[in-house]
């Protein structure tokens, strides 16, 4: 299992990512699956150049991002997988691409979002993805920083 | 006088807290704004806060964030392309702020050399210039 993590953050590449997140998992690769960001070279520059040095960044539309990160799962290079939104962890899930756990770490407040712990909202679709990855044997926590306790998305859902 | 506007953009508090110590060292800066990126900001509501301290999007601006690859600053880069003449330097320090303010009158690309240079000079081992001086 070459994926180290599976992370849904609307920042992707930051401060908690870069100086916690990359350290703690020794992961080799950030692998980005977003369409927005896949889609605009600026952007695509931009969030590329927040990465460390030495650390291979790629970003993927959900389309090629899916077949990329499957056959990254199956390979030895640990892998860190990064996206916006928790709709894109479901397709991948349904597409087959197999992941015992999803960590949430950032979802910021906006108009269709309500709380769900601390700093992270959900839509009600959101949710709705997580019941779903859940449900397919996917455990949802939400961990901000790595030596932060997980707290089950079941155990906030309410 | 310069010709040129600031904006701070750090996290959380640091932003505020950058402009209110230099005020404290220069006297009042009504041409340097703040934005901090709170703990339940998504990036698009940073960017709307950020967009709006900017101002004039066609205004010549000097954008300090501080920490490279760190969303405040990620957000700043991305906005640039709204912000044609806008410059954005990461890694503020008071030192760096205080030569904006004090010293720089454009933006030209000496002065902004010249303010990255004060940024680095200012960070020191105290403990290695110390012991230069001791015979």
């Amino acid at each position: 299992m070459a994926l180290k993590l599976v992370r849904v953050d609307d920042r992707l590449i930051h401060g908690q990512v870069v100086a916690i997140w990359l350290k703690a998992l020794n992961a080799k690769r950030i692998v980005i699956v977003d369409d927005r960001t896949a889609r605009d070279e600026f952007l695509r520059e931009v969030i590329t150049l927040a990465a460390p040095a030495g650390v291979p960044v790629e970003v993927l539309d959900v389309e090629s991002g899916t077949e990329r990160v499957r056959s990254l799962a199956a390979g030895p290079e640990p892998v860190f997988v990064l996206m916006r939104s928790p709709l894109v962890a479901l397709h991948l899930r349904e597409a087959g691409v197999e992941f015992p756990l999803l960590n949430v770490g950032g979802l910021g407040a906006g108009p269709t979002r309500k709380p769900l712990y601390r700093n992270i909202s959900a839509s009600p679709e959101e949710r709705d993805a997580f019941r779903k990855l859940e449900s397919m044997g996917t455990t949802v926590e939400l961990r901000i920083v790595e030596n932060d306790r997980p707290v089950a998305f079941r155990s906030v859902d309410k | 006088m310069r010709d040129f506007r600031i904006l701070v953009a750090a996290h959380g508090d640091l932003a505020g807290a950058f402009l209110a110590t230099a005020e404290l060292i220069c006297g009042r800066l009504d041409d340097v704004q703040a934005v901090g990126l709170l703990p339940t900001d998504s990036p698009e509501s940073f960017s709307e806060r950020f967009m709006v301290a900017a101002g004039d999007q066609n205004g010549k601006l000097l954008i300090l964030t501080d920490l490279a690859g760190g969303t405040p600053h990620n957000v700043a880069l991305a906005a640039t392309r709204r912000l044609p003449k806008a410059v954005l330097i990461s890694g503020v320090n008071l030192a760096v702020l205080i030569e904006a303010v004090t010293s720089i009158d454009a933006l030209d690309g000496e002065s902004v050399e010249r303010l990255v240079a004060s940024g680095r000079k200012a960070l020191v081992d105290a403990g290695q210039l110390f012991a230069a001086r001791q015979p």
